[in-house]
């Protein structure tokens, strides 16, 4: 038997979650279908689409730099 | 002696599938269950894209849908103070994101399409005892309701009864990958909030699943460390809207003064383990070879994955093109290959 808690968001997906904030509705929109399996993963988790979803955020003052976001807690699910 | 090529024990959502693609390979098939359909049973409800889409292939998505059922679309999540709501689009064969409907609804659409690929159902039917012969099982001895004794031969008994599984007590399955509950929960069914969408919250060791089903209803479930089940369980609707009210305000909000539809369902045993599946004239599948915690909902998506891969592998086995022991292996391997990442996904564990 082990002993279980959930894991810690990764801080990529941090990262993430702190830049839907300012995000637009329909970048929104692609994480949820791209999450919940309707499109695929990559649609939203690709390293040009993610840089640019962090520098549109940093242009709207969100903190999305990683040393902003060490030690925030964000539950996953 | 009339003998099956399979009983399935337990008609809800592997069970019935199982029956129902063995029947459709022309198989004979017996499905029992001690409860007559429809019927409720304590459940997550939710039925990720990934189960509709087995459903579709199955021509039963269409069927679910029929039912008025909610499309789970609208998606919130109440990350801390904020709430992100998207909208997921529907994949290009046209299935949404997930769907809710009540298990009075869904298992009856299930064991429906197993009798209508000819398996045979009884009802009200509770499994006594396990014939052997050596090792291997070769039958059941149960009781319908009315106390009648009925003895039944097969080539496979198939244990789809859940995670309290009598097949896999009576044929001493093995365990493993154990984890300690993470939660216990509560949930009820509110009206007059479906157009909130599906959401989701965490904030601690306090959880909320927010879920639109059948009849106007939504059914909201929400989760605590299992050592305070007692806490709760003496004042379950102060303690849960207090919950609610920290995790998901506008919720909360929308639910003032809003009576629930039906009472509180409590889920105070929820054991994370795999089993082995599969033995000499036996196999488990669902809840019964593999549970977990309801959070993420993945329990009737893997149930329905697993009957799929399960009568996949058992097909060749009945029909006499493999050795069934190997066709059960397979069946492990693949089982173990999709549900393995998921565990690993959602848990981290440390020897105690």
């Amino acid at each position: 038997m082990r002993l279980a808690s959930f894991d810690p968001l990764p801080a990529d997906e941090i990262r993430v979650r702190a830049a839907l904030r300012v995000a637009s509705q329909e970048n929104i929109n692609v994480y949820t279908s791209a999450i919940y399996g309707t499109l695929p993963r990559e649609s939203f988790y690709n390293p040009e689409h993610l840089a640019r979803l962090f520098q549109a955020a940093e242009a709207r003052g969100a903190p999305v730099a990683e040393q902003a976001l060490q030690g925030r807690s964000v539950a996953s699910g | 002696m009339s003998t099956y090529d399979a009983i399935v024990v337990g008609a809800r959502c592997s069970g019935s599938p199982t029956a129902m693609l063995l029947a459709r390979q022309g198989h004979r098939v017996l499905l029992v269950d001690r409860a007559s359909f429809p019927s409720d049973t304590i459940s997550t409800h939710n039925i990720l894209h990934r189960g509709l889409v087995q459903l579709h292939a199955w021509g039963l998505y269409e069927r679910i849908a029929a039912t008025g059922c909610p499309e789970l679309n609208k998606r919130t999540r109440y990350d801390d103070d904020f709430p992100l709501t998207g909208y997921a689009a529907k994949s290009i064969d046209g299935i949404p994101s997930s769907m809710c409907p009540r298990r009075t609804v869904l298992d009856k659409i299930l064991v429906d399409a197993a009798i209508q690929a000819g398996a045979e159902l009884r009802e009200g039917f509770s499994v006594r005892e396990l014939l052997f012969d050596g090792d291997r099982v070769v039958g059941l001895v149960g009781t319908t309701s009315g106390g009648e004794r009925h003895v039944e031969h097969a080539r496979l008994v198939i244990g789809a009864d859940g995670r309290n599984s009598f097949i896999a007590s009576a044929v001493r399955a093995p365990k493993h990958r154990e984890i300690q509950p993470l939660l216990c929960w509560y949930y009820t069914y509110w009206p007059g909030v479906q157009d909130l969408g599906y959401a989701f919250a965490s904030r601690g060791n306090r959880k909320l699943i927010f879920l639109p089903t059948n009849d106007g209803l939504t059914y909201v479930q929400i989760g605590w460390l299992p050592s305070e089940f007692g806490r709760v369980r003496a004042n379950v609707e102060t303690e849960y809207r207090a919950v609610l009210r920290i995790l998901a305000p506008p919720i909360a909000d929308q639910l003032d003064g809003v009576a629930p539809a039906e009472r509180f369902y409590g889920i105070a045993d929820v054991p994370n383990f795999f089993r082995t599946p599969y033995g000499s004239g036996w196999a488990l599948v669902g809840d019964a070879g593999y549970h977990k915690d309801p959070m993420g909902a993945h329990g009737i998506s893997d149930a329905v994955r697993d009957a799929g891969i399960l009568a996949d592998e058992v097909h060749p086995g009945i029909a006499g093109e493999k050795p069934m022991d190997q066709a059960l292996g397979d069946y492990e391997r693949r089982r173990n290959a999709s549900a393995f990442p998921l565990l690993r996904a959602k848990f981290a564990a440390r020897l105690l």
